[in-house]
């Protein structure tokens, strides 16, 4: 399921949570996975693991209770929505843009482009992750 | 490390070198089934006009044969290979000489035992194959005598094994050891041959022609102690798994 | 709490430093891979802190005590390779049953399921296996005997693909449920790395790196632009490895903290992370240029 494509699997671990709260497979108040459930999953260190917990934490994303584990934020998914679009929604266009530069693709050309691929994967409301 | 520890482990050790080197045990056997064919020739013999010839047998030979098995065995104990086996699982330095020394003694009692029934063994040997009249010599013994007997046959054992322990474990401290220990011993064997050296012979009445039982029980054991005490010192650093 | 601890430790084999001025230490319940090249010190240190072999100066202290001629870190510790001599006329079972007899922690229960999962048979003797399979049955006497400090050196030598990953997984799965401190020595730190925790690189008997793998993972970057402007933007800073990648293209390895990356990116550089195994290689390389060195 992990990648290797240099991702540091921490963020591959806090990449996997979150595509799982979008998905609605963990919700609002619901206990996450622990460390060591996510270790044996992934077949990973379990302080690997603690650290993907942790970036989530940092983030509101879920909360901790002490001796408990981690939780789901009521919060969780909209802040990933917005993370996403802001973080790996532009990160990905920036690059789009580059390697249109590089290529002489005009803007409308790329918009054209942009608007056919969004028609086949199903319109504007397909959610379908991109893990 | 406390004293429970150290015994615990010694005795682990000990029952796993049983299993490790019962190949010994076959070498014994072996050893002492060609003592007792060169024992059929006899150890001495008197002729005499009267009543034909007389024939002594004794486990001597026997006895020798185990001595020198003993030495060889626990020679081998040290080396690579033997030590390479043993150094495997839980274990320090003198848990290994400690449970060496005392499966030498428990090697040394089977070999003991078995030479001394060899002597029975040999006379109906003796009895069934030649044509003899057997004239017992010690037919009548106490069980003490006995015992005393057979302890004391293992206490030399156990001293030539401590021996052979030694040397072993100099060799494996200073290679040196390989040549300059056959040198002596070979130099010691023709001095004796030649000149009848004073020294030498008084070493070996001082182990050898020891009437009392508690004499004997004394110098052979503070031979062994003495023995495992150089052992111990030689190859205290000795690293292991090379 | 730290379970092993060195300092300065030197260990000269004729007048050759196996280990020179070698400090450290390893918390308690982690698994640290150790790396480093042939002869880089790998096994000298593994079968100190095991207590097999004697430092020849510095301190080692394994479960707060010196590991040499220690019975207690005997008993607590366990150092497996592939090179483990068993007695020849003990069947597999039989070793095994040693192995309960020594070890306080053994766990029968595992080593049977284990030994019955890669299909070993009991009376096979260990001289008679394969190089893998002596691996595998090695790798399961140090699984089963749950020392407190598990010391691998090169565990999977011999071993194939797929008993590799199978062996990994049995690792964590264990360590999960009886954690403990372990080293793993391995030419496979591509294939070992998401189990690590924390990496001790060494390279001549000394240490060159010892921290957590994810920061390894993130300790150099590559990057790949015009030859000219690349090394002109790098200059004074240590470049880890460089290569030709085109006409007047140059691929160069530095560490990330040395650079920034959106200023990379407005240069035109192509930026790509570097494997933690390539790391390693590039850090301990023999001057620079490597083996190609050898064909000027």
């Amino acid at each position: 399921m992990l990648q290797s494509d240099g991702t540091p699997i921490y963020l591959q671990i806090a990449e996997w949570i979150e595509t799982e709260i979008l998905k609605g497979n963990f919700q609002a108040d619901e206990k996450v996975y622990s460390q060591y459930k996510l270790a044996e999953m992934f077949t990973i260190n379990p302080a690997t693991a603690a650290k993907g917990l942790n970036v989530l934490a940092n983030e509101n994303i879920l909360y901790t209770k002490r001796g408990l584990g981690k939780f789901v934020t009521k919060e969780a998914k909209a802040i990933i929505i917005h993370k996403r679009k802001n973080q790996k929604l532009k990160g990905l266009i920036n690059e789009i843009v580059m390697e249109a530069k590089r290529l002489h693709v005009r803007e409308e050309e790329l918009m054209v482009m942009l608007k056919k691929a969004m028609k086949e994967s199903g319109g504007q409301s397909g959610g379908s992750d991109s893990l | 490390m406390s004293f429970a520890e150290l015994g615990k482990a010694v005795r682990k050790q000990f029952f796993y070198k049983f299993k490790l080197f019962f190949g010994l045990f076959y070498s014994l056997v072996i050893t002492q089934a060609i003592a007792i064919v060169f024992s059929f020739n006899g150890t001495g013999s008197i002729s005499s006009g009267q009543i034909g010839q007389i024939h002594f047998y004794s486990a001597d030979i026997v006895l020798v044969f185990t001595f020198g098995w003993a030495f060889i065995s626990a020679l081998q104990l040290t080396t690579k290979p033997f030590r390479d086996n043993e150094y495997l699982f839980v274990f320090n330095r003198l848990s290994s000489h400690l449970s060496n020394l005392l499966f030498l003694l428990a090697l040394s009692f089977i070999g003991g035992l078995s030479a001394y029934l060899s002597g029975y063994l040999l006379k109906v040997a003796v009895y069934m194959f030649f044509d003899f009249q057997l004239i017992g010599t010690n037919d009548i013994t106490s069980p003490a005598v006995v015992v005393a007997g057979i302890i004391t046959i293992v206490l030399y054992i156990w001293m030539f094994a401590s021996l052979g322990y030694m040397v072993g474990s100099l060799v494996q401290f200073q290679k040196v050891f390989a040549i300059l220990i056959p040198s002596i011993i070979i130099g010691c064997l023709i001095l004796v041959a030649l000149s009848e050296s004073e020294a030498i012979i008084r070493i070996g009445k001082f182990y050898f022609f020891e009437s009392s039982f508690l004499l004997v029980f004394i110098k052979t054991t503070a031979t062994v102690c003495l023995c495992f005490l150089i052992s111990a010192v030689s190859t205290n650093h000795l690293e292991v798994r090379k | 709490m730290e379970v092993i601890h060195c300092e300065n430790v030197t260990k000269l084999q004729g007048k050759a430093k196996a280990l020179d001025q070698l400090s450290f230490s390893i918390k308690e319940n982690t698994i640290t891979g150790l790396i480093g090249r042939n002869g880089a010190g790998k096994t000298t240190l593994l079968k100190i802190l095991g207590g097999l072999w004697r430092e020849t100066s510095g301190e080692v202290k394994v479960l707060s005590r010196r590991p040499f001629n220690s019975l207690y870190v005997s008993e607590n510790s366990i150092y497996i390779d592939d090179a483990f001599h068993f007695p020849s006329h003990l069947n597999l079972k039989e070793i095994l049953r040693e192995g309960e007899r020594f070890y306080p922690n053994w766990n029968r229960t595992l080593a049977e399921r284990l030994f019955d999962y890669f299909e070993f048979h009991p009376k096979q003797t260990h001289a008679n296996l394969s190089k893998g399979k002596r691996s595998t049955f090695n790798m399961i006497i140090g699984l089963a005997s749950r020392c407190k400090v598990t010391l691998y050196d090169e565990p999977t030598a011999g071993m194939d693909r797929a008993v590799r990953k199978e062996m990994y997984r049995v690792l964590l799965k264990d360590y999960l449920e009886y954690p403990r401190t372990i080293i793993i020595s391995s030419h496979y730190l591509e294939e070992l790395e998401d189990l690590l925790e924390d990496v001790l690189l060494l390279d001549n008997g000394k240490k060159v790196l010892h921290l957590p793998m994810d920061e390894l993972k993130e300790f150099a970057v590559g990057l790949t632009g015009r030859s000219e402007v690349l090394l002109q933007w790098l200059r004074g800073k240590t470049i880890l490895h460089q290569q030709n990648a085109g006409p007047n293209e140059l691929y160069a390895v530095v560490k990330k903290e040395d650079i920034s990356l959106p200023e990379a990116q407005r240069l035109g550089m192509t930026i790509s992370p570097v494997s933690s195994s390539d790391v390693c290689v590039y850090i301990t390389d023999r001057g620079q240029g490597g083996i190609d060195r050898v064909f000027r």
